[in-house]
């Protein structure tokens, strides 16, 4: 074997191939996308402190007045000051985009990894399920769920939850069954690894990154669907701040007082920019990988 | 020598691609990988299965470890009954047979360091104390020669070789008794491929480790194996020593092989080429549609009438070189 | 006698990598040159780079010269003509360079649409007497399939077909026959052989396979980091080899008068396009290297008839050769 120790000292000094992947770049955009979640989250964080007025002051010596130094975004019919009601309004909107996600994102996942490990009749169920679900509107479907419960915040989550975390247990069951075609995935069930061993620490690690880009976008639509519910009157009920209520509460005054909707929806706008920005920044970011 | 592992009559069918045309005409086609595979393999030698695409050789090795069940048959491995293992005993049977894949970009977690994948595999099965498993890793990485800080990378950082030795150490550090290599050369460069194969010869002389060595490739399989086996549509249609496989081979689709293999002499200057015509006319059949009698009669120059009808018996020669064909009756 | 093909340093940048590097070679005519080397090695863009087929962003040096013009100088409308009707391509996978959407024939009677001029029955006739040289049986009735219906070796064949439609002076065949199984992989080789020998066509043939080089070439470039590290007649390369990496890569390559013996191969791995070393590109990986080599690239240089090297230890490596053969 004398060739074996011929060969192995330089073997064991050959140069590590130098580190390839260039310095992490994550670009403007995403950088903005952060910048704006930042300052809403500040909004939401410090309300008391960055709004000049309290939100539902009323002030009837100037209801209804066009943006002024005194009032940058005017004030309602009641007086109130909108630029205030919409600052207060953030901290209700990155709640519902949190929470109508939230449990949807962990539990659609540990149901979809499930599904898509397990396959077979489970798998067939599930997508018997699926294919009626998407059939029907999302928001058709939550409004239905909410008339059922009533409406408010709490129900609002209630009756998103129920339908949402179908979409990503659907998600997470095509990578799942994806990854589990890789051969690591049979290395592991080589290795005498368990299952679950198998599919929480191999699998999954590997097909969350799509979960975590899509959940950034669901807040976006999370914020869309809250103020749309609550425009309609079915999510939060006034006088609480949040972009819809305010929306609905100017629907009477859309040409008189532009100000009373201009303002909250233009922040529904940036707010959805600011998470799509950030959840392509992240796409980026995974794909690399 | 006794045998480690036993395969008795192998048997496993796909099912196939449901087309429009197979809609109509009712089940399914299958394709039919493994036909009645029998073989063994003894402690700490190295046998090869050497065949063409469709051949059965991946799905043969894929059944041994039990990614794949099979349809019929039996498998033994030092007096067990694999097929009926289940839970912690298939478990105990996977850290006694390991296997290596062979795509090294695909069959090692991208997410993890070297170092965790390694030390993983010692904790599951318990190999070393806990305080032990970093200088254990730091030994198995040595072992497939590559340096110590190879550990906190991740597996992209590596080449493609680097990566298979990586697959190779982590099979190994659960000290199995077989190591089942399916195609673990193919994807790798010629000069990368002889380092791996020294890394095996090596490895087998130092751990006395028994080698199922599923390649493609006559040259290498000459190189590493002891014993042979050829298949051809999941049959095996010869089995023997490699020299008396290679030297004097029985079966004519062995002989066609060795011929079709690009040899690495060059003809004089001057002379003509020896063998002008291919060694073997025809296509490789479908598994879907095995021809009846012996599967290779369409495409075999010495095929008789009895060819087309029966199939032919297993011939034992001196050495137990066996082969399956008419033509040696 | 002139060469049919004659490339002189050609060089391709892509970015700041640099994968090949003054690269020289002739092809004779109803000569079969091949160029064999590992992955990265450069052998590929070599190919492609003689007929403008690289990405946009790579930048070529140096001359090709065709017919009395540069290839590589050609004006986009020129090259076009060139491609397909004088200097035909073959890749590894003929199912993505074959439209999947239109039939065998379709494509066969474009090809010969395009370059010649043929039409209608006419060209239907061509085809089939094209399919029936490439060995495709009952091709009448092929001519009618879609590429998904035929196997690889089919595939393979179809394409070689197609690429003669136009009866080329040059063939490029890029690893044509390396995601084919061996007995096919035979077949393809020999079928080239034959074409070559029968049409009086030059053929570079692209591989990495030292067995195909010795079986079916004449002559042989071995490509190593970009440059040609040794070339001549297979013969005489094969038998002395000059330079230590076609050394090393004999030496990869099993033998079976030494089974399950070690095999003294190449050590280490090549080196990154973007971090090429200086001198010989080979020196780090070599076991014969000196200082010298490292200082200056070494040009090639006669060491036999018609046999080139870039080593400047080609005696001490044909010298080894002997003792241990």
């Amino acid at each position: 074997m004398s060739a074996v120790q011929e060969v192995a000292p330089r073997e064991a000094a050959i140069a590590m191939a130098p580190g390839k992947r260039a310095p992490l770049k994550l670009g403007s955009s995403t950088l903005v996308g952060a910048v704006i979640l930042l300052l809403f989250i500040a909004c939401a964080a410090f309300p008391d402190a960055i709004a000049p007025y309290a939100p539902n002051k009323f002030d009837y010596r100037a209801t209804l007045r066009p943006p002024s130094w005194a009032h940058p975004f005017g004030t309602d019919n009641f007086g109130r000051d909108v630029l205030s009601r919409t600052i207060w309004a953030a901290r209700i909107d990155l709640q519902i985009a949190v929470f109508c996600t939230l449990f949807p994102a962990i539990f659609g996942t540990f149901v979809g990894c499930l599904i898509g490990y397990t396959g077979g009749a489970i798998d067939s169920v599930f997508r018997r399920i699926v294919d009626v679900v998407i059939t029907i509107p999302f928001l058709v479907l939550v409004i239905a769920i909410v008339a059922v419960l009533g409406p408010g915040l709490t129900n609002m989550y209630i009756a998103v939850s129920a339908v949402n975390w179908i979409v990503y247990a659907r998600l997470i069951r095509g990578e799942i069954i994806a990854q589990k075609r890789r051969d690591y995935a049979a290395a592991g069930q080589v290795m005498g690894y368990s299952a679950s061993r198998i599919l929480f620490r191999h699998l999954l690690p590997n097909a969350l990154s799509p979960i975590v880009v899509y959940w950034m976008t669901d807040m976006a639509l999370a914020i869309l669907l809250g103020s749309s519910l609550g425009y309609l009157g079915l999510g939060a009920q006034p006088p609480t701040s949040e972009w819809g209520v305010l929306i609905g509460d100017a629907k009477n005054f859309m040409t008189t007082a532009w100000w009373m909707s201009i303002f909250p929806g233009i922040a529904i706008v940036i707010a959805g920019t600011g998470f799509s920005l950030l959840g392509d920044g992240l796409a980026r970011l995974v794909r690399r990988r | 020598m006794s045998a480690l592992l036993v395969a008795d009559d192998l048997a496993r069918s796909f099912p196939g691609r449901r087309g429009l045309a197979n809609l109509l005409r009712g089940a399914p086609p299958r394709v039919r990988a493994l036909n009645g595979v029998s073989l063994h393999v003894d402690r700490g030698e190295t046998l090869a299965i050497v065949g063409e695409s469709g051949c059965g050789k991946s799905t043969l090795a894929r059944a041994l470890v039990r990614l794949i069940d099979l349809d019929e048959g039996q498998i033994s491995f030092d007096g067990m009954d694999v097929r009926s293992l289940a839970g912690p005993e298939l478990r105990r049977y996977n850290r006694r047979v390991q296997m290596v894949f062979q795509d090294p970009y695909g069959s090692l977690n991208p997410r993890m360091t070297v170092g965790q994948i390694l030390e993983e595999a010692l904790a599951v099965h318990n190999m070393v104390p806990a305080p032990q498993r970093r200088a254990r890793v730091v030994e198995l990485l040595s072992l497939v020669r590559l340096p110590a800080d190879a550990a906190s990378r991740l597996p992209h950082e590596f080449s493609g070789g680097q990566r298979q030795r990586i697959a190779i150490a982590r099979a190994l550090s659960i000290e199995p008794d077989l190591l089942i290599a399916d195609e673990i050369v193919s994807a790798l460069d010629v000069s990368v491929q002889a380092q791996i194969l020294n890394l095996l010869l090596d490895l087998q002389q130092r751990l006395g480790l028994a080698i199922l060595f599923v390649s493609h490739d006559l040259r290498v399989v000459r190189h590493l194996a002891h014993r042979v086996a050829i298949m051809y549509l999941g049959r095996v249609v010869e089995v023997g020593p490699a020299d008396a496989v290679f030297d004097t081979p029985r079966h004519p689709y062995t002989q066609a092989l060795l011929r079709a293999a690009p040899s690495m002499e060059p003809p004089e200057p001057g002379t003509t080429r020896p063998n002008r015509t291919a060694a073997l006319t025809g296509e490789l059949p479908s598994p879907l549609n095995i021809p009846t009698g012996c599967p290779f009669h369409p495409r075999c120059p010495e095929a008789r009438d009895r060819c087309t009808t029966d199939v032919p018996p297993v011939h034992v020669g001196e050495r137990r070189h066996t082969a399956t064909c008419h033509l040696l009756d | 006698m002139n060469p049919l093909l004659s490339v002189r340093g050609l060089g391709i940048s892509i970015g700041p990598a640099n994968p090949v590097d003054s690269v020289s070679f002739d092809v004779n005519a109803s000569e079969m040159l091949g160029i064999v080397g590992e992955s990265g090695s450069g052998k590929s863009l070599t190919l492609r780079a003689l007929l403008q087929l690289l990405p946009p962003h790579a930048r070529t040096t140096g001359t090709a010269t065709w017919q009395g013009r540069d290839l590589l100088a050609m004006p986009a409308d020129d090259i076009r003509r060139v491609r397909g009707r004088e200097v035909a391509v073959i890749y590894q996978e003929p199912m993505t360079a074959l439209d999947p959407v239109l039939t065998i024939g379709l494509q066969i009677t474009e090809s010969l649409n395009v370059h010649l001029g043929l039409r209608g029955a006419a060209a239907r006739v061509r085809a089939v007497q094209l399919l029936d040289r490439v060995g495709i049986p009952d091709a009448k009735r092929r001519l009618d399939n879609y590429p998904h219906e035929f196997s690889g070796g089919m595939r393979q064949r179809a394409m070689i077909a197609i690429a003669l439609a136009a009866e080329p002076k040059l063939l490029l065949a890029d690893e044509p026959t390396t995601a084919l199984d061996v007995t096919i992989q035979d077949q393809i080789l020999k079928l080239l052989l034959q074409l070559k020998e029968d049409l009086h066509m030059s053929v570079i043939l692209v591989t990495h396979d030292l067995g195909i080089v010795a079986g079916t070439c004449d002559r042989v470039a071995v490509m190593y980091a970009g440059r040609i590290m040794e070339s001549g007649p297979v013969y005489s390369v094969f038998r002395a080899p000059a330079h230590a990496y076609t050394l090393g890569l004999m030496r990869s390559v099993p033998n079976p008068a030494h089974a399950r013996q070690l095999l003294s191969g190449i050590s280490g791995t090549p080196p990154e396009p973007s971090h090429m070393p200086p001198g010989c590109r080979f020196a780090p990986r070599c076991g014969f290297a000196t200082p010298q080599c490292s200082e200056a690239p070494p040009p090639l240089r006669e060491c036999g008839p018609a046999h080139q090297t870039a080593c400047i230890h080609a005696d001490r490596i044909r010298q080894s050769v002997r003792v241990t053969a």
